[in-house]
């Protein structure tokens, strides 16, 4: 079987490109027996095509998630023994919260631009609530080029690595998702319902895996740097923060970030951003209104990253030490 | 030659070195004086030593197919000839330092002649007792690890202990294997000339496999019972070393590196009872010959030893070509449930009931071999139901190591004056390599001893109750007071720097990983294994809820001593506020702590800081 090539014939030559956002989410491991209980860091393909086929009530569907961060949460429940009526002991469930990832489906029928879905563990306590939002729609020709960029990584001595988990069948790994060869695959097995109550365990590729395969499943490793790593949405905005090159040789009294940290934080955005028109129109100084647009452009990154608002002040009153963190 | 015990017999070929100052160290000029004084020319030590070289410098040469072994070995088994080569020239000029000069340390003396120079009673009264070697090591072990196996400064890396140990395993191995197929080789022993270039004509065509195997357990840890899994690696690695003690190169916690021969394929034996209990192996094979083109090719890592004669990946024939690959036991394409609660890879078929609980657990038989395998039981652990505690291992990085070895050359031959260094270095890397399993032997010495220090630091900081050993390089402690856990930093950095200094100070590369993962005691031992396995960087910090940091040797030292500055002391309360901040976020932590410090010095690494700040509050 060719490279994409059921993903060609059946599913038209597309995927859909969904990016994926969850305020918390428990994806199980199946471990028994102990109190602490680790969420898998990985959105495997039965976990989102199961989804998917819940929500859409069709069978012939394929997706994958490719989680880029995350923060990680706690959540503490103790089961209750049904007959005694009494609780058991306390677990202790680990829990992926902001949670943004993308996610690859191939289907025969259109999508819609937003999705709204329930994954992984504990739906009946609220876990697992997901938005979906359609980025774009990926053609066969670009994934093909992207397995070139992947064939030049190894050729380079590159390993490149599976983020996430896919049944060792061929017509979904190769053809649908165009793994073109496993190099070195690492083994595990993946729940295949057959009914509400049936099932079996089939053999998949486990994350970790080396693969020859579009890049969108090859792991970044500037996005999540060693497993077990999380990065909360407030420190992916301080490191964009840090990194944005407009920062750089601007200098801020701390006046100036005082007053806008208190402005934002006691009436918010809106009032934040009049303060700093305002002063941009007002001044003529070329110098000042670079650094009074940079200011702004800030302040529109934080209030977009949803951040509680005294987070953000915080961010606004330590702006010159942010930027110098990475030079 | 017939009647006498040949084994041992090569350690002791360069035993003129230790008397001898010079290049004559075959001892053929005093030949007639040994005879006199009693010393048989017909045992095969002597053998050994007269005729091991073949050299313009010497008359003697091999001239039987027993010393053109020992010839053959020592070829293998020498490190500063493959310096000499490139680098004889330029060596002549620096003089000599008969001690070693170890290169992530610095010379272990200075002498410029052999430390047992002129003491010929010494020698004579050897050669006569032991004339099949076979005390040689240990009579003359102290003055071997100090002798360079070449005495030119530049060429001193390694001694002539593990020259000897080394040249040992290869002339058995040739002796074992490919002796008999020597032997049916015409050559003509009156000639110099003839058994001289044959030599070489012999290692072009003698196959060998290099063979690096990692051992990677598939279960799901979850009871104290399953951390057998680290025992039996060990047991399996241990056994395999003793039975097959000259094939192995390196034996670390998991990893081995063997040279295999055709025909003996002994690495399908560790790779069997690897499978037994459900384990899989990481394995990375070369299939070359010991020589190609006069290059000698064995080296540490096989892929690097492939990178350099650009040898492709294996496809039918296995010879002159290389293989990385996962090695399984047999998978189900599917599996019907039960599944083993375990490894999750195969199905249950055995019951698991748990004397205090009741619990029933599926097993497959694999996983159900691993929980019974032991009587020793890590009594400690078990017993620790609530706490802190701290799993902490140091591993070596044997590519790592490789890279190391060679930027620590280039640094001591620039030491020396030796200009353009970097582009000699290069060269050989790009024909030899630099590095030769001897001086691999030489380094896991030292760090083998840096384990033990390590480990004695452990039970020192810690309690004899509150310390498990599951190895000497890995422990899990558990953690009455959190400040121990810098003390112990501080323990291993200190040590780092007292036993390899130059090794530290490189920077770029960190071959030794120290990695301490904390956590509840309930918290699952495989997300801890997860990280400690995996350590990347020279030392690795992880605390549960409170974050992980990667720090290099630099990084590592720079923050231990701006810790204990003045700077952080006197802030110290302030500083505690980054410790609150970095529930929400760890970036703005370090924000906060740069807000405080007037000043922090190159390669603070300001998430460690704020770490060690956390646990001694």
């Amino acid at each position: 079987m060719r490279p994409l090539e059921i993903l060609e014939k059946k599913y038209r030559g597309q995927l859909y490109e969904y990016l994926l956002e969850s305020p918390a989410m428990i994806l199980g491991e199946r471990f028994k027996g102990g109190v602490f209980r680790p969420s898998s860091k990985v959105l495997r393909y039965s976990q989102i095509t199961g989804a998917l086929r819940a929500e859409l009530g069709i069978q012939d569907i394929h997706a994958v998630g490719v989680i880029e961060r995350f923060s990680i949460d706690f959540f503490i429940y103790s089961p209750q023994d049904k007959v005694a009526g009494r609780s058991k002991i306390p677990l202790m469930a680990e829990v992926l919260t902001d949670v943004r990832a993308r996610v690859y489906i191939a289907s025969t029928i259109d999508l819609p631009e937003e999705l709204f879905l329930r994954i992984g563990a504990l739906a009946t306590k609220g876990f697992g609530e997901s938005h979906l939002k359609l980025v774009r729609v990926i053609e066969v020709s670009e994934l093909k080029k992207s397995i070139e960029e992947t064939r030049r990584i190894l050729r380079e001595g590159g390993l490149p690595e599976l983020a996430t988990r896919l049944p060792l069948r061929e017509e979904v790994y190769r053809g649908v998702f165009g793994i073109s060869k496993i190099i070195k695959p690492i083994y595990c097995y993946m729940f295949y319902p057959t009914s509400p109550t049936t099932g079996y365990y089939e053999l998949s590729l486990k994350e970790g895996s080396i693969v020859l395969a579009p890049s969108i499943l090859i792991r970044k490793p500037e996005e999540i740097i060693h497993e077990g790593w999380e990065m909360s949405s407030i420190d992916s905005l301080v490191e964009r923060i840090a990194r944005d090159r407009r920062l750089r040789g601007i200098q801020f009294t701390s006046r100036e970030l005082n007053d806008l940290a208190e402005i934002y934080e006691r009436y918010g955005f809106t009032v934040a951003e009049i303060h700093l028109r305002r002063r941009i129109e007002r001044t003529r100084n070329e110098q000042e209104q670079y650094k009074l647009r940079t200011l702004l452009n800030i302040l529109n990154l934080i209030e977009n990253s949803r951040i509680p608002r005294q987070i953000g002040a915080y961010i606004i009153r330590n702006l010159d030490i942010i930027a110098r963190m990475r030079r | 030659m017939q009647g006498h015990d040949w084994s041992h017999v090569d350690e002791a070929h360069d035993i003129g070195k230790l008397f001898v100052k010079g290049v004559k160290h075959n001892l053929e000029d005093m030949l007639d004086e040994l005879k006199r004084q009693g010393v048989r020319e017909e045992s095969p030590v002597i053998q050994s030593i007269l005729k091991h070289h073949c050299t313009e410098d010497m008359q003697l040469y091999p001239d039987s197919y027993e010393t053109l072994l020992v010839h053959l070995a020592d070829i293998l088994a020498s490190q500063a000839s493959r310096i000499l080569r490139k680098l004889r020239e330029r060596l002549r000029k620096l003089g000599t330092n008969h001690c070693v000069y170890k290169l992530w340390k610095g010379p272990l003396c200075n002498r410029d002649t052999p430390p047992l120079h002129n003491r010929y009673d010494m020698l004579i009264n050897y050669l006569k007792r032991d004339p099949e070697g076979k005390r040689f090591l240990s009579i003359f072990r102290r003055h071997l690890l100090q002798r360079a196996e070449d005495a030119r400064r530049g060429a001193n890396i390694t001694s002539l202990y593990s020259h000897s140990i080394l040249s040992g395993k290869f002339f058995r191995l040739l002796y074992k294997y490919y002796f008999n197929e020597i032997r049916k080789m015409k050559i003509d022993f009156t000639s110099k000339e003839d058994v001289c270039s044959k030599a070489n004509d012999i290692l072009n065509k003698l196959s060998v496999t290099v063979t690096y195997l990692r051992i990677i357990p598939m279960q799901y840890i979850y009871r104290v019972k399953d951390l057998n899994v680290f025992e039996i690696i060990k047991d399996i690695l241990s056994t395999f070393e003793n039975n097959y003690r000259d094939h192995v190169l390196y034996r670390g916690f998991d990893d081995i590196l063997i040279i295999d021969l055709p025909g003996a394929n002994i690495h399908e034996e560790l790779i069997r009872n690897a499978h037994d209990y459900g384990f899989y192996v990481d394995m990375h094979a070369l299939y070359t010959t010991f020589q190609k083109d006069k290059n000698r090719v064995l080296g540490i890592e096989p892929r690097k030893i492939a990178k350099r004669f650009k040898m492709r990946e294996c496809r039918g024939v296995k010879r002159d070509c290389f293989e990385d690959l996962y090695r399984y036991p047999p998978l189900q394409e599917r599996i019907d449930p039960p599944i083993c609660v375990i490894c999750q890879l195969r199905p249950a078929t055995m019951t698991w009931v748990d004397e205090e609980s009741g619990l029933i657990e599926h097993l497959c038989e694999q996983c159900y071999r691993v929980r019974t395998y032991s009587p020793r039981r890590l009594y400690k652990l078990a017993e620790w139901s609530e706490g802190t505690v701290a799993w902490i291992r140091v591993s070596l990085d044997i590519e790592a190591l490789e890279d190391a070895l060679v930027k620590l050359y280039v640094r001591y031959l620039l030491e020396l004056g030796i200009k353009n260094a970097d582009e000699v270095v290069n060269d050989i890397e790009r024909e030899e390599g630099i590095v030769s399993p001897t001086l691999l032997q030489e380094f896991l010495w030292d760090y083998s001893e840096f384990v033990k220090a390590l480990g004695r630091e452990i039970s020192s900081l810690f309690q004899e109750d509150n310390v498990e050993m599951i190895d000497n390089s890995f422990y899990v402690v558990k953690i009455e007071r959190p400040s121990t856990i810098v003390s112990l930093i501080e323990s291993y950095n200190r040590l780092l720097w007292k036993r390899f200094p130059r090794l530290a100070a490189l920077g770029d590369v960190e071959p030794i990983r120290f990695g301490i993962s904390i956590s509840h005691v309930k918290y699952p031992f495989h997300e801890h294994w997860r990280l400690l396995s995996s350590m990347r960087r020279g030392f690795l910090l992880y605390a549960h809820r409170r974050g992980i940091v990667e720090a290099t040797y630099r990084e590592l030292n720079a923050t231990l001593r701006f810790y204990r500055s003045r700077e952080v002391a006197r802030r110290k309360r302030i500083l505690y506020r980054a410790i609150e901040i970095a529930e929400y976020s760890k970036l703005l932590a370090d924000a906060e702590l740069l807000k405080h410090l007037r000043y922090v010095p190159r390669d603070v690494n300001l998430q460690l800081l704020r770490m060690l700040l956390e646990f001694e509050r």
